[in-house]
């Protein structure tokens, strides 16, 4: 009879262990933080909550949910819209839409299929956020209704863009298509087979062009009102953030570390530097220097003029891009106590953010 | 070590296999857990002749004088079932070791389709560092998680097209059940005692293996039942094939071999 229940025993705790195991899998680092920063608050998505935090002095002025919820994962980019709303895209296919000012939720648009991996464009009144259920959604934000939607063959990981040029919004999806869309109507103004995934925000010129790079270790310039390819420079690896562009130079980095500065006008390169790991987000650039984080725990700031390095040492793995707000650079390292580091431009520590439990 | 000598070969095959098979990734775990199969089949092999020894060893008269001798002495009676099984060469745990092997194979599998899914973006960086040069992964990511009405990578409620009263119906968690059940049946030798200890933890084991299976498939990643499904039937196949599937166990009636003296 012992033996029988021992043998009872036996396959639960195996399973608890085999679920235990599994699921912290599941729910353990998933994404990387998403930041941004109006001029006195930093709004930090941070996994189970988002955070507001004062910049003057790095406290927590609120946070939503109050209590953290398993099935909630918040890690793209938040929005700030002019009329003082935070959308907050979330991995439970949600995009919640807060009252920047105090947290509290306003409404929340659900008709997405699955996890909402990056940020909505938001122009006027209307967001175009993307789903991993392959579909943009036009939402507006004043009647809360949906406008259109479009679907493509894959996951769309990546903020769609826009160009003042056009009525227009250019969407890059993992089913290897960049597409431009009426912003108004939704109807497929052209779409553009690059032969890989893209996961990274399009960067538009004045001009008239469109720059993107691809899991075929490629970044591509297209014409954005055409779709036609104009160049194409090939990368060490997968390139998985959209380029920064700054002065009609593109920025950007790929998984095997390298960080490209390339001339918009035919793709060649100014130089070329590999700081450390693998580059995952945008890099921002700022006066005459651009910020870019790779997977460690340094923060790397380089010359535009000619690539020449500096670094400081975080802590943790940052994968997310610094934001550069006023006078501070913020950092968000992930597996670090702090969840948000302030920095002054001459790399001085100002404060740190850990919320309370 | 897990991740070189487990994860990563066994999300490199799956990939493999799915850019041969029609960017299918249910075709590619099916054709996978055929191959498991296959590299498993000296296992299963020797656990049906561990089973079969213990079927024949349970039916001598040696063994039938201890249980009569020893009824009141547990202790003693296990002491001396030890030394029989030492006497005759057999390991009591010998049928256990393909089960024991399936727990780590499920682990693998469950963490491959995850990564290969790859359904947020540490997951897919993960991936990308994972891929053997030699699989196009360029070309093939992101891998196509859809079969029959499933999301492959996701748990089978949240895509499930049966909806009774306002309840989503897990139809693989119920298949898995059923193999597994089924299974556990034809393979579990008939006892010569059916009243006896080893008997009533076979009962307890054909219950609450199949339990067990079930609350894995409608937990996990669907592509995880699929894969029981599919080695269950598998299994059934197999052991029909080589004439060991117990029958008259699934039908209630006992068929005993012959004892070998």
């Amino acid at each position: 009879m012992k033996s029988t229940k021992i043998l009872l025993v036996i396959p639960f705790i195996i399973l608890s262990i085999i679920l235990s195991a599994c699921s912290s899998t599941i729910y353990a680092s998933t994404g990387w933080h998403g930041l941004i920063a109006s001029s006195d608050v930093a709004y930090l998505a941070a996994g189970p909550q988002v955070y507001a935090i004062d910049l003057n002095t790095g406290s927590e002025k609120w946070r939503y949910p109050d209590k953290a919820n398993a099935k909630i994962a918040f890690y793209a980019n938040p929005v700030l819209t002019e009329d003082g709303k935070l959308l907050v895209p979330s991995y439970d296919k949600n995009l919640y839409v807060l009252d920047a000012a105090t947290g509290k939720e306003d409404w929340i648009f659900s008709d997405s299929a699955n996890r909402l991996v990056a940020s909505p464009l938001v122009i006027g009144n209307m967001a175009y956020q993307p789903s991993s259920d392959h579909f943009v959604y036009a939402i507006n934000l004043v009647t809360q209704q949906l406008a259109w939607k479009q679907e493509t063959g894959a996951p769309i990981w990546a903020r769609p863009a826009d160009n003042a040029n056009c009525n227009c919004v250019f969407v890059a999806s993992m089913d290897h298509f960049i597409y431009s869309f009426d912003a108004a109507n939704g109807n497929l103004n052209w779409k553009t087979d690059l032969g890989a995934a893209i996961v990274g925000t399009p960067a538009v010129s004045s001009d008239g062009s469109l720059y993107i790079g691809t899991f075929g270790k490629q970044m591509v310039a297209l014409d954005a009102a055409s779709g036609n390819v104009r160049w194409r420079y090939d990368t060490q690896d997968w390139v998985w953030s959209g380029p920064t562009l700054a002065n009609d130079v593109l920025y950007f980095g790929d998984l095997a570390g390298y960080f490209y500065a390339l001339q918009i006008s035919d793709g060649s390169p100014k130089w070329r530097i590999q700081p450390k790991n693998a580059i995952v987000d945008t890099p921002v650039v700022y006066q005459d220097k651009a910020y870019i984080n790779t997977e460690s725990d340094t923060l790397f700031i380089v010359s535009t003029a000619d690539g020449s390095i500096n670094s400081k040492v975080v802590g943790g793995v940052i994968y997310s891009s610094p934001v550069i707000t006023g006078d501070l650079i913020l950092v968000s390292p992930t597996g670090y106590d702090a969840l948000l580091v302030a920095y002054n431009l001459d790399g001085s520590q100002k404060w740190s953010f850990t919320p309370a439990k | 070590m897990w991740n070189t000598f487990i994860l990563s070969p066994m999300v490199n095959v799956l990939i493999w296999i799915y850019n041969i098979f029609f960017h299918n990734f249910g075709l590619a775990i099916i054709i996978f857990t055929i191959l498991i199969r296959l590299v498993t089949y000296p296992l299963t092999a020797q656990q049906l002749k561990s089973q079969q020894k213990m079927q024949e060893l349970q039916t001598s008269k040696k063994w039938q004088d201890i249980q009569k001798k020893y009824k009141g002495d547990k202790e003693k009676l296990a002491q001396e079932q030890m030394s029989i099984y030492k006497e005759m060469g057999i390991n009591p745990l010998g049928s256990c070791l393909p089960l024991i092997i399936q727990f780590p194979i499920m682990i693998g599998l469950y963490q491959a389709i995850t990564l290969a899914m790859a359904s947020a973006p540490i997951q897919l960086l993960n991936l990308s560092r994972d891929i053997y040069t030699f699989i196009p992964a360029s070309q093939l990511i992101p891998l196509n998680a859809k079969f029959l009405w499933m999301n492959l990578g996701l748990p089978e409620i949240s895509t499930t097209p049966l909806v009774v009263a306002g309840f989503a119906l897990p139809i693989m968690t119920v298949v898995v059940v059923l193999t597994t059940y089924l299974q556990s049946k034809l393979m579990t030798p008939p006892s010569a005692n059916p009243g006896d200890q080893s008997a009533a933890m076979s009962r307890t084991m054909n219950l609450s293996m199949p339990v067990l299976m079930g609350v894995i498939a409608y937990s996990l990643a669907s592509g995880l039942a699929l894969y029981f499904i599919v080695s269950n039937l598998l299994g059934i196949a197999q052991y029909a094939l080589m004439g060991k599937a117990n029958w008259g166990n699934l039908f209630g009636k006992r068929k005993l071999s012959p004892v070998k003296k």
